[in-house]
């Protein structure tokens, strides 16, 4: 494949153009996690127009090999056959009515059936809403009133978890909250002993995943370890598998990392792309959580959970947990081995399915910045300080088309690095 | 305002407004002519029990050179009772002086003129619409915003009742704020303790680059959406956004404070 000239370039305009209107209407523009903040304005697309298996196209017409895949719900591929007959199929019947449909037991039944953990299985919307979820009901259980979580463990948009600083937040709201380190089981010890009693759950992310940062493995032993202090004190293990559910083991990640908490909460992709959560626990917890109340307006309608159940069965059919581990195995190599040949040392982080990458000697992410630029200027999306996800409809020709965008945005960057000039992009 | 929060914003008038007189004495001609002939150092303190917060600013031959912390040696000391009256006064709202020493009786004749400027701070922190019409002094204006911006987020993310907790958590690192073509300051931060400086940073972790002095300005006035400032690229942030995303609350907190 040639160099593509500057004029092939992709631009941004119409999306740059909407976000100037967006802004005058929505604050922020856009807001949250998709913020366009987080990437590079102006040299990323700001608005979807279409979307199909791992590829979309923008508002100005630029199609990209998606890998931040709705930044986790896309799993199967954008307009999945399987996924969309289901939920057609149920929409037909009904969605959002006074009742729950049929749809819901028999999606509970297969959640159950599928993960170890699960003896139950509660719906709503989004991930935030099962974390929350999850720790009213660890409070109920055990009637005490402390969490604790892992600091830069991202738990959703509650006061609880959101960090003191944000429009809103009060330290009040963070009274019962007690933080650790992760990987830190000498840090966690030192926190259960000092409130003995009084800690109803320990809530945390099946890996380190933070924004901007590169990920980090459990270390050897620290789950096991931790599930026994959970035990001994009698607190809720809580397993926040959000953003990683699905990808590494369909029982869900704490099956790959070789431990058994109480409640775990999905969302993401369980319903590739429809609107879908889930936290699932054991027996024990069932009678405190039947106690919380919680529920919402779109919490039981219909057609996200026949969407649900026709993703799990298909995600578990084509083996797709196996498949993402090695296109993103393929792709990750790819990168590393291109950034190797101009002398830009790449370290790669997460497991393969959910992979992020950082360059070895950029702790500011300059250069992660350049390079995400502008392979998002050559037609694929990675993201610069999020980690990245692959899904099953990721195949052999989009990874070598990737790494192609990827040949010729690292050329770039390493300009960038020889004129010594990677702050003034 | 508690008490705690009083003595934050006496902190910013102090360390952060305060100290700007030293590059308005050095655009202003008026205030040149009011202090052509001093030479004297006048400290604005606060006491307490265990500690003084003080400013001094060093007049000599017509210059003014602003001193942070308590100046060793001869000094007309300007003491509050509290930081409420030092807050008053800043904002032009007590006409009530704070209490100076004997050696101030060699000065009268600058004491009664030291409200005259103070009021030069004002003249360029809350401009009129006229004034700012000129080129000149609305980049004037900027630039001494931006410095009282990176001095203020010192006091704020240090001082803070609520928000001090936040600045442990921060990345150490230096963030540049710079216009285009224009004014900057950058912030050091080491162990949750914050370093300000006038001027470009040697090597910044993260830079804010705003596109012009309007812009500048607007974000300074609390009269822009940031993050959609951010996303229309009039405001462009490169390197390590989380210390950005670190001191943002520190930024916003800045403003509730001096919105008065």
């Amino acid at each position: 494949m040639t160099n593509k000239s500057r004029e092939q370039l992709y631009n941004f305009q119409k999306s740059t153009e909407l976000f100037s209107r967006a802004a005058e209407v929505i604050p922020g523009g856009i807001y949250g996690h998709i913020s366009p903040i987080l990437m590079v304005p102006g040299l990323f697309p700001n608005y979807t127009y279409h979307a199909e298996g791992c590829r979309y196209t923008d508002v100005d017409g630029n199609e990209f090999i998606d890998y931040e895949c709705a930044y986790g719900p896309m799993i199967l591929g954008y307009k999945h056959p399987v996924v969309e007959e289901a939920a057609e199929a149920q929409r037909k019947l009904a969605d959002c009515t006074n009742h729950p449909g049929e749809i819901m037991v028999e999606l509970a039944e297969y959640m159950r059936d599928l993960i170890p953990v699960a003896d139950w299985v509660f719906f709503a919307k989004n991930g935030g809403d099962m974390t929350t979820y999850a720790t009213l009901t660890a409070r109920a259980h055990t009637n005490r009133k402390k969490i604790i979580t892992v600091r830069g463990h991202y738990h959703g948009i509650a006061p609880w978890c959101t960090a003191i600083g944000h429009g809103g937040i009060t330290p009040e709201d963070h009274l019962n909250i007690l933080t650790v380190e992760w990987n830190d089981i000498e840090g966690l010890r030192k926190v259960v002993k000092k409130y003995r009693g009084e800690i109803a759950g320990f809530i945390a992310t099946p890996y380190h995943h933070p924004t901007f940062k590169e990920q980090v493995m459990p270390l050897p032993g620290y789950w096991q370890e931790v599930e026994s202090i959970c035990r001994e004190e009698g607190i809720v293990l809580i397993s926040d598998d959000v953003r990683a559910g699905f990808r590494l083991h369909m029982g869900g990640s704490n099956e790959y990392f070789g431990f058994k908490p109480d409640l775990i909460c999905f969302s993401k992709a369980m319903g590739n792309g429809y609107a879908i959560s889930a936290c699932v626990g054991q027996k024990e917890l069932m009678n405190a959580a039947s106690k919380v109340f919680a529920t919402g307006s779109f919490w039981f309608s219909a057609v996200p959970m026949a969407a649900a159940l026709a993703t799990l069965k298909e995600l578990k059919r084509i083996n797709a947990v196996e498949k993402m581990e090695k296109m993103g195995s393929m792709l990750m190599n790819g990168l590393k081995e291109i950034g190797n040949r101009y002398g830009l040392g790449i370290t790669i982080s997460g497991p393969y399915a959910i992979p992020f990458m950082h360059f070895t000697r950029d702790p500011n992410m300059y250069l992660s910045q350049i390079f995400c630029a502008e392979v998002s200027r050559r037609g694929s999306l990675l993201h610069p300080s999020h980690n990245w996800f692959l899904s099953a409809a990721h195949e052999e020709k989009d990874i070598n088309e990737t790494l192609n965008h990827a040949e010729e945005a690292m050329k770039v960057t390493k300009d960038y690095v020889d004129r010594k000039a990677v702050a003034t992009f | 305002m508690n008490k705690a929060e009083e003595m934050v914003l006496a902190r910013l008038h102090l360390k952060a407004i305060l100290p700007l007189l030293e590059d308005i004495a050095a655009y202003d001609s008026t205030l040149q002519e009011y202090i052509a002939d001093w030479n004297a150092v006048i400290q604005f303190q606060l006491k307490s029990l265990f500690s003084t917060t003080a400013t001094a600013l060093i007049f000599h031959e017509g210059k003014l050179k602003a001193y942070d912390g308590n100046y060793s040696g001869p000094k007309v000391t300007l003491t509050f009772k509290n930081a409420r009256q030092l807050n008053e006064v800043f904002q032009g709202k007590s006409s009530k002086n704070p209490r100076p020493n004997l050696l101030a009786l060699l000065h009268v004749n600058k004491l009664a003129q030291i409200e005259k400027v103070l009021g030069r701070l004002e003249h360029y922190l809350r401009p009129s619409e006229e004034h700012l019409r000129n080129e000149d002094f609305f980049a004037f204006c900027v630039k001494v915003s931006i410095y009282a911006l990176a001095f203020g987020v010192k006091e704020v993310g240090e001082h803070d009742p609520e928000l001090k907790v936040l600045a442990p958590n921060i990345s150490n690192g230096t963030i540049e704020i710079k216009v285009a073509q224009g004014p900057s300051a950058h912030l050091n931060i080491q162990k949750g303790k914050f370093y300000p400086a006038r001027g470009p940073a040697n090597k910044p972790n993260a830079v804010m680059e705003i596109q012009d002095l309007s812009t500048a300005w607007s974000m300074i006035q609390g009269n822009i959406d940031v993050f959609a400032a951010v996303g229309r690229g009039d405001i462009k942030l490169r390197g390590y956004i989380p210390l950005m995303e670190g001191v943002n609350p520190l930024l916003d907190r800045l403003s509730l404070y001096l919105v008065d």
